[in-house]
């Protein structure tokens, strides 16, 4: 399954909810991208458990357990874009800005935000080993009888689920998800910063030197 | 197209120009264009506002194109001149509309439709 445009934003967005809410709620200091991913990881699975299509990373399993690249790309752009601190990945202003514009969407589809609260609730503080040994003793597949451990490296694990075995999505507009998409694209927020610095400067152009020629 | 009779002012940022030229589209540059007059005579037909980054800042559609302006007056009263941050404010009239810049949204839906 290819992730469409609003599984992205959705990605997106639910990531910067997880983190705020580790850093908030949890009162955390620092988040690791080891941690982070599998913070992912344990919350996307409880959606897919229940055939909720929330997150939608592909996860495969590697050394250090579940590791999606997608969600690494996603980090990267959320880093790019200011949501995070370099260090730590520590929510910005930017990030509490954009949970408070989107407050009618959380509302909407609380019962996916809420799972990501639950798993932060056991294991946002849980130290790293004892988090991946954790994952590592979870079992996987059809009758429980291998581990996460068991996996050989680079088998599959989560990925978008199938819409015709999805039995609640999130509810978004296609403006919600256009709003959130640019909010995420690191070109626009320059191109954004860019205006913004000449409306700062004084750095004005009349409608005809606009317009004119055109 | 002219814009003559309007009762607004209008100006826009450097960044609007250079976006607006690098379309080279002339069918966009005239909706585009037809839209900014559109405004500038009834700038409270639609409101719609920006969010996130884009806050403080009207925003219209234009095919798949997306202008942002701020109105003063509406800019003021509603207390986003601290998202605007314009650096002459103090000496612009209420009946001013500054545009910000154009979002090509192309990208960010499913789809052609243009």
């Amino acid at each position: 399954m290819v992730r469409t445009l609003k599984d992205k934003a959705m990605d997106y967005f639910l990531t910067v909810y997880l983190v705020n809410d580790a850093f908030s709620r949890r009162n955390i200091r620092f988040l690791s991208e080891t941690k982070l991913q599998k913070l992912v990881f344990l919350s996307e699975k409880s959606m897919i458990d229940e055939r909720e299509k929330g997150f939608n990373f592909y996860f495969i399993k590697l050394t250090h357990g579940p590791f999606s690249q997608e969600l690494r790309s996603t980090l990267e752009k959320l880093l790019q874009t200011r949501f995070f601190n370099d260090f730590g990945l520590k929510p910005t202003h930017n990030a509490k800005l954009i949970l408070e514009d989107f407050q009618d969407v959380i509302e909407r589809n609380h019962t996916f935000f809420q799972k990501i609260t639950i798993v932060n609730d056991r294991f946002a503080t849980m130290p790293l080993e004892r988090l991946l040994n954790t994952i590592y003793e979870m079992p996987w597949g059809r009758g429980g009888a291998r581990t996460i451990a068991d996996l050989p490296p680079r088998t599959p694990m989560l990925y978008p689920m199938k819409p015709h075995i999805v039995m609640r999505e999130l509810k978004i507009t296609d403006d919600e998800v256009e709003n959130l998409l640019m909010n995420f694209d690191p070109r626009a927020v320059k191109d954004l910063s860019e205006a913004m610095r000449d409306a700062r400067e004084g750095r004005w152009r009349t409608y005809e030197q606009v317009f004119s020629g055109l | 197209m002219s814009r003559s009779s309007q009762a607004y002012n209008i100006d826009f940022t450097e960044k609007f120009e250079k976006q607006l030229k690098k379309l080279r589209d002339k069918i966009r540059i005239k909706r585009i264009n037809e839209k900014v007059i559109e405004i500038s005579s009834a700038p409270y037909r639609n409101i719609d506002f920006g969010v996130g980054y884009w806050r403080g800042k009207r925003k219209e559609r234009v095919g798949d194109d997306r202008i942002f302006f701020a109105v003063c007056e509406q800019c003021r009263r509603e207390g986003h001149q601290s998202y605007n941050n314009c650096e002459s404010c103090h000496t612009k009239p209420n009946n001013t509309i500054r545009f910000f810049e154009i979002v090509d949204s192309h990208k960010y839906n499913e789809g052609p439709r243009r």
